[in-house]
């Protein structure tokens, strides 16, 4: 099992795979920072960083989930590669190896996206000084979100922590894409489903007057005004309820024999 | 046999002795908050209190009603009691009467010691000073506004408390057999808990009406709704369930047979969700269709953009294009080469795919402004189509409406066709979504020249009507040269 999860990790890190992870991690923070760094507000590093995170991650957030492996299984399912595998290994311990290796990176690569944002804005930013910041004394609205309180301890401790519930969410979006491809047997289905849902569930959110659940305001919590942290755990204890009941009634029934590429 | 009881014994023994505590708590709470404010209670006070008390019914009644819900069903749902009673109609029925038997107990020991808690208190037939205290927590202050006698409120309960168990159980039974599924009715039964607990703690008001637990409870009806109205309500539901289940056959044919409808379905009820709810919400500025219309199909731009907006107009166009999607991904990938066989050359093949696309988004965008008209002649607005919301007359109107989406929506269907052609595995064309997305973002469309969302009418804020249609007409032709080029160089037929 753990040869196979090394053998797994390994594939995903081919050249081109690599320039993906990179385009994620800088590419799109940059992106969105040339497009607020002038023309905007900012009182402290902490803010530039929030907005950085805002409007073109989270709008792709469910794409990049499934974007980061995925595409490597897919491949393969559709090579049927899994005929091959199950002569010579079991299609279960492969199977839990490629969903591991799936949520693992993912979860990486956006904790990674996260910490690296943070740390290029908070630290080496006012170094270069892209970024005109106003005086405190100036600052007449209040610009907290539901894991400020970290930031008031340190402010990298809340750059780790919410690193870590970007990663978390990243990991099981991409589970249910992959989950939902095992199930359904239908790759853009499987693969699209996630990332209407979270439109759906953001839609819902918004025209119930409740945009505190939303997926987009719990994982990223910069468009809204300040909530409870209990609420961020609402979408995300109902996507880890979905994985688990679609792991538990369509997949894990299923003899080994009956997944089919 | 004897362990059953056993365990039978303990369970009753712990549900009344929660149901005890919570009621002695609850009668020392509204003493001791009369005591501080130094006003008289009665019997009343503290009955109510107990009754409707939200805490008790949320994260206790409710979960023992559905259990017993589970219960029931799962012990009565077998073929020799499915051959006595002769159909799923009287089945429900017969499920029923088992469920209110139990749950008559259950409601009958909160009755009795809602009275006992109260017994060494004053009993009047009037509001007790008590009642006029203006705080959070006291329950008789609620329902003093709403009726004029306590007697009222005690005659109502019950009535609540049979109803909506009986609408409870008929919904369970009703969505059980849909599936028939052990599993399915515990998830059925998680999802009411977790729906109910979910409306009370965000306190929104649609979710409070649609919430099973808010009706069990006269306190809580007559926050949301005059009391008679949700005894119509709850009568209504159960003449709706006795209708269902007649129908239940072919309800069950329907889902198993039709499950290619459900993404379908899935977006009616989304759209007509917002259209009711857009409508109603800005039904004080909408004097007229048009105005309407440019509420509902207003999209965004890059300079003005909201959650909400943005959302909507997510789920309203690109919905159909992904709907759009499904079916070239069936017809391109799966019976695609069976198809291509019958035309000569494949430009034909894929006009005969837009054609048909083409006329997919017609019908939508026919029955999503219907739609709107319909709602808005209920909503009482008159049928003009001049508006007030923006300067542009009723021709611009139905060119922005039917014009430019419809070249908005073949452009994306265009795009999905292309992306599909070149990259079968379907996460370019999810890559297109999340891409095209991105530039209904605010600030990333700044001079209207990306090919998305140029349909909604926030864009004519920015753009002139000429504009929209040239940035459009240039990516369609571009795509149509492109396609043509990849059918050249294709070597797939």
């Amino acid at each position: 099992m753990l040869q196979q999860i090394k053998l797994i990790w390994s594939q995903a890190f081919t050249v081109k795979r690599c320039v993906l992870y990179l385009l994620i991690i800088l590419g799109l923070p940059v992106l969105q920072f040339s497009f607020i760094y002038e023309g905007y507000q900012f009182f402290l590093p902490i803010e530039v960083f929030e907005e950085t995170l805002s409007g073109t991650i989270p709008m792709l957030f469910p794409v990049l989930a499934v974007l980061i492996f995925l595409p490597i299984f897919i491949a393969e399912y559709k090579d049927n590669y899994l005929t091959y595998v199950r002569t010579r290994a079991s299609l279960k311990d492969y199977l839990l190896a490629v969903g591991f290796v799936n949520a693992m990176l993912t979860g990486i690569v956006f904790f990674l996206m996260t910490i690296v944002t943070f740390v290029l804005i908070h630290y080496v930013e006012p170094i270069i000084g892209l970024v005109d910041y106003w005086s405190l004394s100036e600052k007449t609205y209040e610009t907290s979100n539901a894991f400020s309180f970290l930031a008031d301890i340190h402010p990298l401790l809340y750059a780790v922590l919410y690193a870590a519930w970007i990663g978390l969410n990243g990991a099981a979006y991409a589970t249910l894409a992959y989950l939902l491809i095992l199930a359904l047997e239908q790759v853009y289905l499987a693969i699209s489903l996630p990332f209407v849902a979270y439109h759906i569930f953001n839609f819902v959110a918004g025209i119930m007057q409740a945009p505190q659940f939303s997926p987009i305001s719990t994982v990223f919590p910069f468009n809204i005004t300040e909530q409870p942290l209990w609420t961020v755990f609402v979408p995300f204890a109902i996507l880890v309820v979905v994985n688990i009941t679609l792991y538990l009634t369509m997949i894990r029934p299923k003899p080994e024999w009956i997944f089919q590429s | 046999m004897k362990r059953t009881r056993n365990i039978s014994i303990v369970l009753n023994s712990l549900f009344i002795l929660v149901i005890s505590y919570v009621a002695w708590y609850r009668r020392q709470k509204v003493l001791s908050e009369a005591q501080e404010f130094s006003k008289d209670v009665n019997a009343w006070d503290i009955t109510f209190a107990i009754q409707n008390d939200m805490y008790l019914i949320l994260f206790f009644l409710m979960p023992l009603l559905l259990f017993l819900s589970f219960r029931t069903i799962e012990q009565q749902y077998e073929p020799t009691i499915l051959i006595r009673v002769g159909s799923f109609r009287n089945w429900v029925y017969y499920s029923i009467k088992w469920y209110v038997r139990a749950v008559l107990t259950l409601f009958g020991f909160v009755l009795l010691l809602s009275f006992l808690c109260a017994v060494d208190q004053p009993f009047t037939l009037q509001w007790s000073p008590y009642s006029q205290l203006a705080t959070s927590g006291n329950i008789s202050h609620h329902l003093v506004t709403t009726f004029r006698s306590p007697l009222s409120v005690i005659f109502l309960q019950p009535i609540l408390w049979l109803l909506a168990s009986i609408v409870l159980h008929g919904l369970m039974c009703l969505m059980f057999l849909l599936h028939e599924k052990r599993n399915g009715l515990l998830l059925q039964a998680a999802g009411v808990v977790i729906w109910c607990i979910f409306s009370f703690k965000s306190s929104f008001g649609v979710g409070e009406f649609f919430s099973p637990a808010a009706y069990f409870s006269v306190g809580a009806v007559s926050n949301i709704m005059q009391p008679w109205v949700a005894l119509v309500i709850l009568s209504l539901v159960i003449a709706l369930i006795y209708l269902s289940v007649q129908w239940i056959q072919s309800l069950r044919q329907l889902l198993t047979s039709q499950k290619e409808l459900l993404p379908y379905l899935v977006y009616a009820m989304l759209a007509s969700l917002y259209i009711l709810l857009s409508s109603s919400r800005a039904s004080t500025e909408l004097q007229t269709i048009g105005d309407l219309f440019v509420a509902v199909f207003y999209g965004v731009s890059a300079e003005d953009s909201s959650f909400l907006q943005l959302v909507s107009h997510l789920i309203l166009f690109f919905g159909l294009a992904y709907l759009s999607q499904l079916r070239l991904q069936e017809q391109m990938t799966a019976i695609g080469p069976y198809t291509w066989m019958r035309y000569q050359r494949l430009e034909k093949w894929a006009l005969h795919v837009f054609v048909r696309e083409g006329r997919f988004y017609l019908l939508a965008l026919s029955l999503l402004i219907l739609g709107t008209i319909v709602i808005g002649m209920l909503q009482g607005v008159s049928l003009s189509l001049s508006t007030s919301l923006l300067s542009i007359s009723p021709m611009q109107l139905l060119l922005q409406l039917f014009g430019i989406s419809m070249l908005q929506l073949m452009l994306y269907s265009l795009f999905s066709f292309i992306l599909l052609w070149q990259f079968p595995d379907g996460y370019a064309m999810l890559g297109l979504f999340g891409v095209l997305s991105v530039f209904l973002l605010p600030d990333f469309n700044r001079y209207g020249i990306f090919p998305s969302g140029l349909n909604g009418f926030a864009q004519l804020q920015s753009f002139s009507l000429t504009h929209l249609l040239i940035v459009l007409l240039i990516y369609v032709g571009l795509s149509l040269v492109w396609l043509y080029v990849l059918f050249q160089k294709s070597i797939r037929i």
